[in-house]
Parts: structure tokens; sequence; C-alpha cells
């Protein structure tokens, strides 16, 4: 024992209070009390044994139980943080360990054996089952061994080295063998395909690896990654996230350019089990700091730009690290620099239940602040299966990705893409002409868009048009597509399938219309997608039955765990339904605020918002069905309708308009509007806004703010 | 035609709320500028230039950079 000390102590410094020996000496010493053979010798040993417990809990922090058997270069590089060893763990010769490492076990039976060169990281934990990506798909690399500082900097070398680790001088004969890759002599092998079994979000792009390491997983415009490539990566940034003390169920803030490293961003964080917090890009650095705080994120990951401005005005207070998606602004350790970050050792994956918070969606709320919704992985994992299901997507799709993935919709074509092996083609560019050129040459299955964006793709179709024959479907959601776009859809893609779609982010998606009636039913909601449960209610009375008409409630899987931090809020949304006492109790659900109608068939239609009807001359009349009619005229590309209080009939319809051609001609449109209508609908003013409406940032209009400046200017004049 | 680079610079840093923004800044394919801003952009140099760009003419040989813009207007108004 003394010469083990010696060596010991030779190794650590020669400094009798490093913690490092200090630890190795306290385990030296249990060794040795183990070993006493009289039971009051070994009883009494033992009891000193115990008493420095708390000698190493206050001083040196590190315990090795006495069980474990350590190799002979046995090294502690850094005695800081907690670091604790399965006692049936046998660890190689040369095993390095940095500061808050655990090793343990408990995967399959019997002990595992780290090999001779295994180095392990910072912050990680060693699975008898590895959890690293990229074991499956390595270009060769030579191994590594390393004696004491060397840290690998990617997974990829930790687990060469065990594959190319010498044979364990102190391996127990019946250990089984540490590569678990090699399935004749391991006595568990996992199923190939993991993508249907995937219970979380990191889970949907990890369980990728035993079947799709090799295929292309995302594409930007001058690059683009396999899944192999992707989880390394993905391993890397969670390291330096968990180095700069992000925990699990920490929020991560990521407000970044659409591009591969958004989503390496995303799964990092995920990876780690914290919570995904991503910002729309095109949000201010007031409405970054806002949601910082509400959320009180923890780190956040930005662009230069946001980070220069960050570092004259000052980080947010619960911010304790800002990584830069290019150079750092500022060298005082509260930046760093992205490049920096894939050199980190790998992060260890947590285990999480689907249960648990994975990401918050901030809403673009078109009245007040934004609320941020709370999804749970179960949430995500069952949208994107209901999803791929009634889009029939499959491994070979290849969606093109235009809306954000801070929108729940633009989130779920890249989920749905991981739980099918498919891939995805970033397209960070809105133009038209741009957008088509990518369907065409990366020869894109699916496109999802918003309607203001269907607009304006839709008219330049319809002048230019092109042949997209690898074009499977396209789906609209995020509002409701107006009449001419609708009829010139099947024109303009001829031979894709049109998915017509319902949802809010509360419950993420309720409805969809199935392609082959998209000519019968043309702007219908359809029916509750797979999986979920929808019904329209009429309050007080009951549930709606067909040609009636109620609010939307959404139940199942999908229903969010409501908002971040705002109970009454949470609890005015997602409540007991009591009309549907008799079918489910009191089993909460998400309450649309939308009205729609139910028609014979059974399949929905959007009439309009329970809180937006305008109240004229004794009618309640729905915004929408005001814009539609309007819009029909030809003479304008955008409406919103809304009401003003008029002392005679309760309120008039005004309508805020932008002409398609300029000047506007308002005797037409009038002469429209009387043909197409019935006398209360008809608008009394239309606003004519010569500049493009607002929008909120996930691209739907942003009707409050348009109707608050309408109207005001609508004051003015009559003040004057 | 009144577009001069300075007008441009000048319009995208205070009507679109960018910084710093120089001759070969690219602002779509760097995610700064999304369609709402595409469309008012597009408005600005109509009115400026005195020319109509129609649907095919955006695209990012013409207008990811103030000099594209230029040089695209300039051809167009010649």
């Amino acid at each position: 024992m003394l010469k083990t000390l010696r060596d010991n102590y030779d190794r650590h410094g020669r400094a009798l209070m490093n913690p490092a020996f200090v630890s190795l000496a306290v385990y030296r010493y249990g060794r040795w009390a183990l070993a006493r053979k009289h039971p009051a010798a070994r009883w009494l040993a033992k009891k000193l044994h115990g008493f420095t417990n708390f000698f190493v809990a206050n001083i040196t922090k590190v315990w090795i139980p006495p069980e474990v058997t350590l190799g002979d270069d046995f090294h502690i590089i850094h005695a800081e943080g907690s670091l604790s060893i399965h006692p049936d763990v046998v660890a190689g010769d040369r095993l390095g360990v940095m500061h808050n490492v655990t090793i343990g076990t408990n995967m399959r039976p019997g002990a595992p054996v780290i090999g001779d060169d295994v180095f392990i990281g910072v912050n990680s934990t060693v699975l008898a089952t590895f959890d690293s990506a990229t074991a499956y798909a390595l270009p060769p690399t030579p191994p590594l061994r390393p004696t004491c500082h060397p840290i690998p900097s990617s997974s990829v070398l930790r687990q060469r080295s065990f594959r190319d680790s010498r044979p364990s001088t102190r391996r127990l004969a019946n250990a089984p063998s540490p590569d678990p890759r090699s399935p004749p002599q391991s006595n568990f092998t996992p199923p190939r395909n993991m993508n249907t079994l995937s219970t979380t979000f990191y889970e949907l792009l990890a369980d990728n690896l035993p079947t799709h390491a090799q295929k292309q997983a995302l594409v930007d415009t001058n690059r683009s990654v396999t899944y192999a490539e992707l989880c390394s990566q993905v391993d890397r940034l969670a390291g330096y996230m968990a180095e700069h003390g992000v925990r699990p169920r920490d929020r991560v803030g990521v407000q970044l350019h659409k591009t591969i490293d958004e989503v390496v961003a995303m799964f990092s964080a995920a990876k780690l089990g914290a919570v995904v917090v991503n910002v729309n890009f095109q949000w201010t650095l007031e409405q970054l700091s806002y949601v910082a705080d509400d959320c009180t994120l923890s780190m956040l990951l930005i662009e230069p730009r946001c980070a220069k401005r960050l570092a004259k005005q000052g980080l947010p207070r619960s911010v304790r690290h800002v990584l830069v998606h290019g150079k750092s602004p500022a060298d005082d350790g509260r930046f760093g620099a992205w490049a920096l970050a894939l050199d980190a050792a790998p992060g260890a994956t947590r285990h999480q239940l689907d249960t648990e918070l994975a990401m918050i969606i901030y809403t673009s709320g078109s009245t007040g602040k934004p609320k941020g919704v709370m999804l749970s992985h179960r949430n995500i994992v069952a949208g994107a299966r209901s999803v791929a299901r009634y889009l029939k997507l499959r491994g070979d799709d290849r969606l093109i990705s235009v809306l954000p993935y801070s929108f729940d919709y633009g989130l779920n074509q890249l989920t749905t893409m991981l739980l099918q092996g498919g891939a995805i083609v970033h397209q960070p560019v809105v133009m038209p002409f741009e957008i088509v050129r990518t369907l065409r040459e990366e020869r894109i299955t699916g496109f999802a868009a918003v309607p203001p964006l269907w607009n304006q793709v839709v008219r330049y179709l319809k002048e230019k048009p092109e042949s997209l024959p690898e074009l499977r479907r396209v789906t609209n959601s995020g509002g409701k597509l107006s009449k001419n776009i609708l009829e010139l859809m099947p024109e303009v893609f001829p031979s894709t399938d049109i998915y017509l779609m319902y949802g809010l982010t509360e419950a993420f998606r309720s409805t969809y219309l199935p392609p082959e009636k998209f000519s019968d039913k043309c702007g219908s909601m359809g029916r509750a997608i797979p999986g979920a449960q929808t019904f329209v209610i009429k309050h007080g009375e009951g549930v709606a039955g067909p040609t009636e008409q109620g609010e939307l409630v959404h139940r199942g899987p999908l229903v969010s765990l409501g908002y971040w931090g705002k109970p009454e809020p949470t609890a005015e949304k997602i409540k007991p339904c009591p009309e549907l006492k008799s079918l489910i109790g009191e089993e909460p659900v998400v309450y649309s605020g939308d009205i729609v109608r139910v028609d014979e068939d059974g399949d929905y239609w959007f009439v309009g918002r329970t809180d937006m009807m305008i109240k004229t001359s004794g009618f309640r009349l729905s915004p929408d069905e005001v814009e539609d009619l309007v819009a029909q005229s030809g003479l304008v590309g955008d409406v919103v309708a809304f009401g003003v209080d008029d002392d005679e009939m309760g309120q008039v319809v005004h309508a805020a308009v932008s002409p398609l051609s300029e000047p506007l001609d308002e005797a037409a449109l009038l002469t429209h509007c009387r043909r197409a209508m019935p006398h209360y609908m008809i608008p009394r003013k239309f606003h004519v806004w010569t500049r493009p409406m607002p929008r909120t940032s996930s691209g739907k209009l942003a009707k409050s703010e348009i109707i608050k400046v309408s109207a005001s200017a609508h004051a003015k004049e009559q003040a004057s | 035609m009144k577009l001069t680079e300075q007008r441009l610079v000048r319009y995208l840093e205070e009507s679109l709320d960018l910084e710093d923004v120089e001759a070969d800044s690219e602002l779509f394919s760097s995610g700064w500028l999304d369609s709402v801003s595409m469309l008012e952009l597009i408005a600005f140099v109509e009115r400026e230039a005195g020319i109509e760009v129609t649907p095919d003419d955006v695209t990012l040989a013409n207008f990811d950079t103030v000099s594209r813009m230029l040089r695209f207007a300039t051809g167009r108004a010649a």
C-alpha cells in the first residue's frame, strides 16, 4: 500500500494536501481496510474510513469506493466536483478522469470493463451500452493514447479508443466484451430500426444512427451533413454547454439563422436534458431579452450581430454564458466562439421522461406579451408520428424548410424527417424565384407554407409555370387560404397532393383535409388528425352535430403543458369541458377559441374567432367571412375586417385592404361588395394600405396591429 | 434615378432596422430580411429607381446585396 501511495504522491504533484492525492490516499486506505482479516480490525478500520467521508466530501470531493479496482496508472487530473464510480466497474490501467465525471452502469448483466486508453471527458457519463452517436459510422481515426492532459475532441475518438484498446490486464474473466458493436459477443442486440422506438426529442435524432448514419440529414446552401456527422457535432456542443454550466431542465435560448448549426444547437441542449427555447430570428433584441427574463434562460446561442449589441448593453440577468455563432465580441468569458465549442469533449445523454418539458415555443401574441407554450417530449414525438402518418412521409422524402423552427409547424417538418430518416433542405431565402429553384434543383418532395407565402408562390407559379414531378405534397397551416389561391393551387401543382391543415400552438395540430377531398371540400379544415380527438362545443348545450357550429376543442397527446409561468391563462385555455363530462370526465382539453361549422359529413369549416366576431345590426359576423368576400374582388391582396363601434348599428364593418395595383379603384371594389354580400356585411370604409401590412413573426397577418393603426387613423379623421 | 448606395443603406438601416450595412452585406441569404421586409424593399427600389420589378426579377443575384441591387436597378433604368 505504501508503495502505491508513494506512486500516487509522485504522480499528483508531490504535495500532501493535493486533493487528488488525498482522495487516492483515502481510497488506498479503504482498500487496505477492506482487506483486514480479523473482523474486529476490519470493522474498526472501515469505521475510520467512513469517518474520512467528511474529509472527502468537504475538501477533495472525490469519492472512490474501495470495492473498485483501479488500474496501475490511475490518475485524477482535477479534484473538483464529484466523482462516483459504480462498484462493478473495472477501470483499466491508464484511465484518466477529469472533473464532474460519473462512470456508472446498470444497463446489462455483468461488469463493464473500461479499456486501457479510455479517457473520460468533463461532465460525462459512461454507460455500458454507449450512448454516443458517432460510433456507428466512423472514418478511420488513429487510436488515441492520452497520458494525462489531452482530451479527445469528439466522441469519435472516445469510441475508437474503446475498439482499439489493448486487452485489459484487469478485465474480469466473465466480463462481456466492451465493444457493443460486435453482436456475436454481446448478450444484448438492440433492434436495428430504432426510429419507431423514439420517446424523446433527442432520441428522434439519435435513433437514426443504427440504420441511417450515412444518410444525408440536413442540407444548407453550401454544405450538408449526414446523420452521423450531425450527431457528432451535437455530442461536442452538448459537452461545451455542460462545461458552461447547463444542467438538466435549464432553459437554453437559441436565436440562429436557419442553418445546420441551428439544429445542432437545439439537439445539444436536448441531449443534456435542458429545455430548448428557439426564439424567432426576426425578433428584436428587446423581444429576446423579454424571453430570457420570462423563462430565465441560462445560456444563449446567437449570431454575432446580436452578441455585439448584448456585449454593449449587458446580458439578461439569468444568462451565464453566450455562445456566438461566429466571432466573440468580448474576451471576458461571458462570450464564447462557435469554433471552440466544437472542440469540447462530448456531453452525456440524460435519461428523461417523455412527459418532461422539452421545449418552449413563444407564440407571437396578437395581444399582450408573448406567451411561452410548454411542449413535452411526448407532445413533440406524437406530433411527428401523427403528421408523418397522414402526410405519408418516408425515408426518401426531402422537405424544404422555409418556416422557422421557432414555429411548431416548421419544427414539425424537422421532427417528421428525423422520425423517418429523411432529409431537410434549408431555404432561408423567402424569394419565390429562389424557393422554386430549390424545389426543382434539390428534388424536393414536400413543401409547407403559411397563407402569405402561398399567395406569393402560387401567383409566381401561375405566371411562370414549373413542372415539379418530385413534389409529392404541399401543405398549408397557420391560417385560411383565400378562395383565389385555393382555386389556383391544383393548376400550379397538377401532380401534387394538397393538404389543408389546422392547429394552434397549444395543441400543435388538430385537423387536416385529405388531398382526395380537396376538390369536393375546397377550403374545409377536414377532421381530427390521427391520434387526436376534436369536438365542436355549443357552450352550455352540448356537442354540435352536423350542420351546427360551435367552438373547437382538442383532446389527446398533443395537448401542451400550458404557458410557462402563467397558471391562470393556462387554466383558461386548457381545462375540463363540462359538455364532454359524460364522454371523457374531467380530462382537460384545449379550447381553441375558434368557431367552426360541422357539415353533413362531419367535416369542419372555419367560421371565425370567438373573440373577433363583429356584431352589427343584430348579426354576429365573422371577419374572415368578410375578408374572403372582399378578396374575391381580385382588386386587393390582404384584407383585414374588423368592427368599429357605431351608435345605431352597435358595430359597423371596416376593412383594411392592400391594393394589388395602385391606385385602388374603390368604386369597383364597393360595387363588387354590393353584389357579393348581404347589406350588413358591406364595409362602411376601406382603409387603404399602400405599404405591406405588418405580419407576426410566423408570417401571419398581425391583425390586431393592423386594426389598431386603421382604427386610430379613422378616429383622427372623425375628430378633425 | 434617385437610388444611390447611400439612400439604400440609409433605408435599410432606418426603415428595416439593420445595422452596419455594407455594399456587400448579404441581406437575404444571411436571413436578415424576411418576406415582409422583402416586399417593402422591392417597393422602395421601384419607387426610388422608377422601375418595375417583376417576381422573377426578385432573385439573390439581383437583390442579395446593396451593390447587386444598384447594378440591377441601373441596368433596368437605362
